[in-house]
């Protein structure tokens, strides 16, 4: 009996340090599932020397977000397809494009659709059925000590 | 298929051999010494001397985590006696530690380091029914991630292009460590207390492929390219004013941080022993 249990230990252990898949280990939130997110909102600040918002604009239901799995050309650098879903009074229209999430950073580009989501994005919020990211922008040299003048907020909920 | 063959092997061996399948738990630290980010730590400061407010200590602080082994013990002894000790485990060390440095607008500069450690230790002493003592050598598979953001006055925490260091950097390389455990408890269970020194075995001056701090990630391979004065670094420069000082030739120069911590790990953990044959 002891042998059993023990060969069974042995044998769930194995299992458990080895069923991880590396490749998705840092996208699992996001990519979880199906890949469909709802871009609720997207809003942008812009802030004065004190951090005080001095300007906003905010769109609402910017469009539909499907992500892939399938590597795109740029796959050597781990982007992958997705296709931004846009609807207005003619219709939805597909605008594909690439993406890469590390785990805190998302990156989206060759996307031309009217609303302008490229770029490099902070994951401010990360989870299962939800996700923020956010671009800052701030004044001056890269490397010096600047203040944050600006930024660009997109949400994200995982579409039913 | 590796997989499957490795998963047969251990359960074969569990098998046909006296040794016993043991699995631990438990509360590592890592009094870690980083001589390339002791570098950065100091020049970044000096290079900000008039705008920080709190700069950055000098070393990374004591890198606290967890870890979970599993492998086989060979404990020969009498009943109420001592005798031949043997322990051989394979598991994972999971630590962090971090650094930040404050400027005088409240905004920081902060460096997160994550360490995984992908380690076989092999013990070998005398011990008992409630006790064991054993020297320990180790080898470690040591994956090392460097967290660098900026973190603005509202509280976010920016990896992003608009400033130069803000990134991902990872570096892995081979360690080697040595020290003792000792054990106490009852006869199936028992709380291990282990410290090992942790050290580079060789090519003790760096250099190693891959064992430098790199961020490859594709948007910062396209800045790159177009031939900008300053754009977010794949590498994390050791002399953060040399770099300030001409960013083009900084990787050139070799002015960049290789895995070089090491120091004292202390672990202390739960050690469950799985009776094999009676």
């Amino acid at each position: 009996m002891k042998k059993i249990i023990s060969g069974v230990t042995v044998l769930v252990l194995a299992i458990l340090f080895f069923s991880c898949n590396k490749e998705d280990h840092n996208s699992k939130k996001l990519c979880r599932g199906e890949g469909r997110w709802t871009v609720d909102f997207a809003t942008n600040e812009i802030y004065d020397s004190t951090g005080k918002v001095i300007w906003d604009t905010t769109v609402n239901n910017v469009g539909e977000l499907v992500l892939f799995r399938t590597g795109s050309l740029e796959a050597l650098y781990g982007y992958r397809q997705a296709v931004f879903l846009v609807t207005d009074t003619a219709g939805t229209h597909a605008y594909p494009l690439e993406y890469v999430f590390d785990g805190k950073r998302i990156t989206l580009k060759y996307c031309i659709a009217p609303y302008d989501i490229n770029g490099t994005y902070s994951s401010a919020i990360d989870k299962k059925n939800e996700q923020q990211w956010e671009i800052y922008g701030s004044n001056g040299n890269t490397s010096a000590v600047t203040s944050l003048t600006g930024k660009f907020i997109m949400h994200l909920t995982r579409s039913k | 298929m590796k997989k499957i063959i490795f998963t047969s092997f251990l359960f074969l061996l569990h098998l046909h051999s006296n040794a016993q399948f043991n699995f631990s738990v438990g509360k590592t630290f890592y009094a870690l010494k980083a001589p390339g980010f002791q570098t950065f730590f100091r020049t970044y400061d000096s290079a900000f001397v008039a705008d920080i407010k709190t700069p950055f200590k000098s070393d990374f602080p004591t890198a606290t985590g967890w870890s979970i082994k599993g492998g086989y013990v060979i404990n020969k002894h009498d009943d109420g006696g001592v005798g031949f000790f043997y322990n051989s485990v394979t598991g994972v060390n999971v630590l962090k530690t971090k650094n930040e440095a404050v400027f005088l607008n409240d905004e920081s500069r902060k460096t997160e380091l994550h360490i995984l450690d992908w380690n076989t230790d092999v013990a070998l002493g005398v011990g008992g029914d409630n006790f064991h003592i054993a020297i320990i050598g180790s080898f470690l598979g040591h994956f090392n991630k460097l967290f660098c953001s900026y973190v603005y006055h509202d509280g976010s925490e920016s990896f992003g292009p608009e400033k130069t260091l803000n990134g991902i950097f990872t570096a892995n390389r081979l360690m080697a460590g040595y020290g003792a455990e000792v054990g106490v408890g009852i006869k199936y269970v028992q709380l291990v207390f282990k410290m090992q020194k942790i050290y580079k075995p060789f090519n003790k001056d760096g250099s190693t492929y891959l064992s430098f701090y790199s961020d490859l990630a594709g948007y910062k391979a396209d800045a790159g390219s177009n031939g900008a004065s300053s754009y977010p670094t794949e590498f994390i420069p050791a002399n953060y004013g040399q770099f300030l000082a001409d960013q083009l030739t900084s990787e050139i120069n070799n002015n960049i941080i290789y895995i070089s911590d090491r120091g004292w790990q202390y672990g202390l953990s739960l050690m469950f022993i799985i009776p094999g044959k009676d």
